[in-house]
């Protein structure tokens, strides 16, 4: 047992708390009810996890503190026989999409190490079945599982002439800088619709050119479309867009499951190998129910016959 | 092939894994795969995935504190919760949970009830000690605790229905649904049964102008507020404009009336370099945001700051304007009368969004309204009112459709579909459909087990 059997709040004030004195048994679970806004959480999160929160950071260096989430100070006269905290509140987790449960809950670090140890053929190391990694990350789609182009139907209308409007996103609207980028480089008449291009101006317009475009004082590289957009936006994480830029995002592309690991976002040599049968990426895509029976399946059964 | 049994690193790795699956299948994820984004994770289920990677560990005299782990939590998976909750207390830690399940709150060896009331009148101690004392206990949690809405018996009659037809998407078993209209219906089931993905994905796919009311956070940059976020605050400043004769664009703190010094965020940013940045309130306005020659201009007694530092209760007192007076109405009556106008809203829960989104869409002509567990965070006393609110909806013949846990919510339900029976690939398929009298002889159902 704990030497002091209570956590003391004495004079809590945080936002709506009345200077409010209690003792908190410790090695109990405890619930805190009450309508919404009667102070429950000034209490708990504002006041109790905030300063425990903060005397633990305190022991970091000034340096490592910089990365810690920031607590102020509560008004509380004071808190004693405090333990070290765990929060867990119910902010999303978020994270981009090579964020899953297996990578955030450590459990997919296990299997990889399984699979490093005893899959077949013999791959090498972890990080070897991981997709975030260069060792283990299918080639073409770089580890997300999925392909994305450019819709060529939805971004141009080719009805149209540049100085007409003929591309659709709005970030490549006439009087826009990106605009100027192909209306200033020469290369095109600017009033003629696209339709009517010739088919090296079409290639100019989509995939480039060697060319540097005046702008005045100074000169800018020619891409074409195709080459830019991929640039800005396509080799960029969509998860972690913004919710209007990604509407736009996906309103101009399309996606599919990568052809060449099938959305299983791992190298071949990481595919090939097998545990009873199986490769990582099944394993992964098992729900944890089922994946606990094959788990369970190893434990009490020898690997190879006897 | 080599094995656990020639590779007793490999055979600690499988068991390790063993244990750390069987977390997720004991707290009612059973249903995810570890391939699945974490982005797609709802507010529950992220909490659910934080528990996890804190289970496995053995440190001991811990001070775990949890900000309601039930919610999305279907009445059979909170016992789950409880279990887990019991067991971090047994190896001797200290579990600090703010909550309004009753459910969870009678496993709870110490009860503190907050209250009596909301904001000013709240942030007292009301009650301290066991569960079995808190059911006796005059206060409103105790009261509440041993009151059960009735079981729903003269439902209103549907005006029509509209049929969601062979949906599959992800788990869902190739199910065709009836969702009548103008009554009040409550999808039902264990977590991953189905239920977000027939209503938020396939149903809101035929029905676009379907208004929705969801947990996604409302846009919080530093500078929005229940008053800019619920579009009053452009009304207070015509109001306040035209009573003294100057423009209105002196009484944002986005614009003309702002203060210099702090551009309207009435505190200033230090940057410390490598120590952490401090705010601190601007030294000018004292935290008021606005010049002080706008502070000059009254409406009724208050100057523009007096009056986003108002709670809706008190601007419930304070505004006669018709065009502000319903708003401020809604938000009392969503259960924020708490809320300060002015409050910033990246400081709001998930559940208190919700109902500010709520409190907005309500004067909105829809016909069809679709709600994600909007009880969340309300304690028991404020779910009556939720759901008189709900029950207006649905008398003016709206279709209103729930997502909802709550078995009191169950139970005021028109109509009642469920579906499961379990998570994942196990569930997917309807097993009732029909009013609340019926569900209670439905064997199939784990939902009609608790109601």
């Amino acid at each position: 047992m704990s030497a002091q059997p209570f956590i003391e709040v004495h004079g809590a004030r945080e936002n709506n708390l009345k200077n409010i004195s209690l003792h908190i048994p410790k090695q109990k679970s405890r619930s805190s009810p009450g309508v919404s806004g009667s102070g429950k959480s000034s209490l708990v999160f504002d006041t109790i996890a905030a300063e425990a929160q903060r005397q633990l950071n305190e022991t970091f260096t000034a340096f490592v503190q910089g990365f810690l989430p920031h607590y102020g100070q509560p008004d509380v006269d004071s808190i004693e026989n405090l333990n070290s905290p765990i929060i867990i509140d119910q902010k999303r987790v978020g994270g981009g999409s090579r964020s899953t449960v297996g990578t955030y809950t450590d459990i997919a670090a296990l299997l990889r190490l399984l699979f490093s140890r005893i899959g077949e053929p013999h791959v090498g190391p972890g990080f070897a079945f991981s997709f975030n990694t260069p060792q283990g990350m299918c080639p073409e789609c770089e580890g997300i599982g999925k392909t994305v182009q450019l819709d060529m139907d939805k971004f141009l209308d080719r009805s149209k002439s540049l100085n007409a409007g003929a591309i659709q996103h709005p970030e490549f609207k006439v009087g826009k800088w990106l605009w100027k980028n192909y209306t200033l480089a020469g290369l095109f008449d600017n009033d003629k619709p696209i339709n009517q291009y010739t088919a090296d101006e079409l290639h100019a317009l989509l995939y480039g050119a060697d060319l540097k475009v005046p702008f005045g004082e100074f000169n800018t590289t020619y891409e074409g479309l195709i080459e830019r957009f991929t640039r800005m936006y396509i080799k960029k994480d969509a998860a972690a867009m913004s919710d209007r830029n990604r509407a736009i995002f996906e309103a101009f592309t399309n996606s599919q499951t990568c052809p060449l690991c099938q959305g299983a976002r791992l190298n071949q040599a990481a595919l090939n190998c097998r545990i009873r049968g199986r490769n990582i990426a099944a394993l992964s895509d098992l729900e944890a129910t089922d994946l606990l029976v094959f788990c369970k399946g190893w434990m009490t059964t020898p690997s190879r016959p006897a | 092939m080599q094995g656990l049994d020639d590779d007793p690193i490999a055979a600690r790795v499988a068991a390790k894994l063993t244990e750390r699956v069987g977390h997720l299948v004991d707290i009612g994820l059973g249903y995810l795969s570890l391939s699945r984004e974490t982005s797609t994770l709802s507010g529950g289920e992220s909490q659910r995935v934080k528990m996890i990677r804190h289970l496995g560990n053995s440190l001991t005299e811990m001070l775990y504190i949890l900000d309601e782990p039930s919610v999305g939590l279907h009445a059979r998976d909170v016992a789950r919760l409880n279990a887990l909750l019991q067991k971090l207390r047994d190896k001797g830690n200290t579990v600090l949970v703010v909550e309004h399940d009753p459910d969870v709150i009678a496993v709870a060896d110490h009860v503190v009830d907050m209250g009596p009331r909301a904001g000013i009148h709240g942030g007292e101690v009301v009650f301290e000690g066991s569960y079995t004392a808190l059911q006796q206990a005059q206060t409103l949690t105790g009261q509440f605790l041993a009151q059960h809405l009735p079981v729903k018996t003269e439902v209103r009659q549907p005006t029509g229905h509209l049929t969601i037809r062979n949906a599959q998407l992800h788990n869902l078993k190739n199910i065709t649904v009836d969702i009548p209209t103008g009554v009040l219906t409550v999808v039902t089931g264990v977590a991953g049964s189905g239920k977000s993905t027939l209503i938020n994905e396939v149903f809101l796919e035929q029905q676009p102008e379907a208004i929705v009311i969801d947990q996604s956070r409302v846009t919080a940059n530093s500078r929005s507020a229940p008053a800019t976020y619920t579009g009053i605050m452009d009304e207070i400043r015509k109001v306040f404009a035209r009573t003294n004769g100057v423009s209105p664009s002196l009484f944002s703190f986005n614009s003309e009336g702002s203060c210099p010094h702090c551009n309207g965020l009435g505190v200033v940013y230090t940057d410390l370099a490598f120590m952490e940045g401090i705010a601190t309130p601007c030294e000018i306005c004292e935290g008021k945001r606005f010049k002080a020659d706008v502070l000059e201009y009254h409406l009724r007694g208050q100057c523009i700051s007096d009056v986003l530092d108002m709670t809706a209760e008190e601007a419930l007192e304070f505004f006669t304007e018709k065009k502000i007076r319903p708003v401020v109405q809604a938000m009392n009556e969503v259960g924020l009368s708490y809320l300060k106008l002015g409050q910033p809203l990246s400081t709001l829960s998930g559940g208190e969004g919700q109902r500010l989104k709520l409190a907005t869409e309500l004067h909105k002509q829809g016909s069809i309204y679709v709600m994600d567990e909007p009880t969340t965070g309300l304690h028991l006393s404020d779910i009556g009112l939720l759901m008189g609110i709900i029950a207006r909806l649905a008398d003016a013949q709206n279709t209103v459709i729930l997502i909802e846990h709550h078995l009191d919510v169950i139970r005021q339900a028109d109509w009642i579909i469920d579906l499961g029976p379990e998570g994942g690939s196990a569930g997917g398929e309807v097993l009732f459909e029909g009013p609340p009298a019926a569900l209670q002889g439905c064997e199939l159902s784990i939902t009609a087990r608790f109601i």
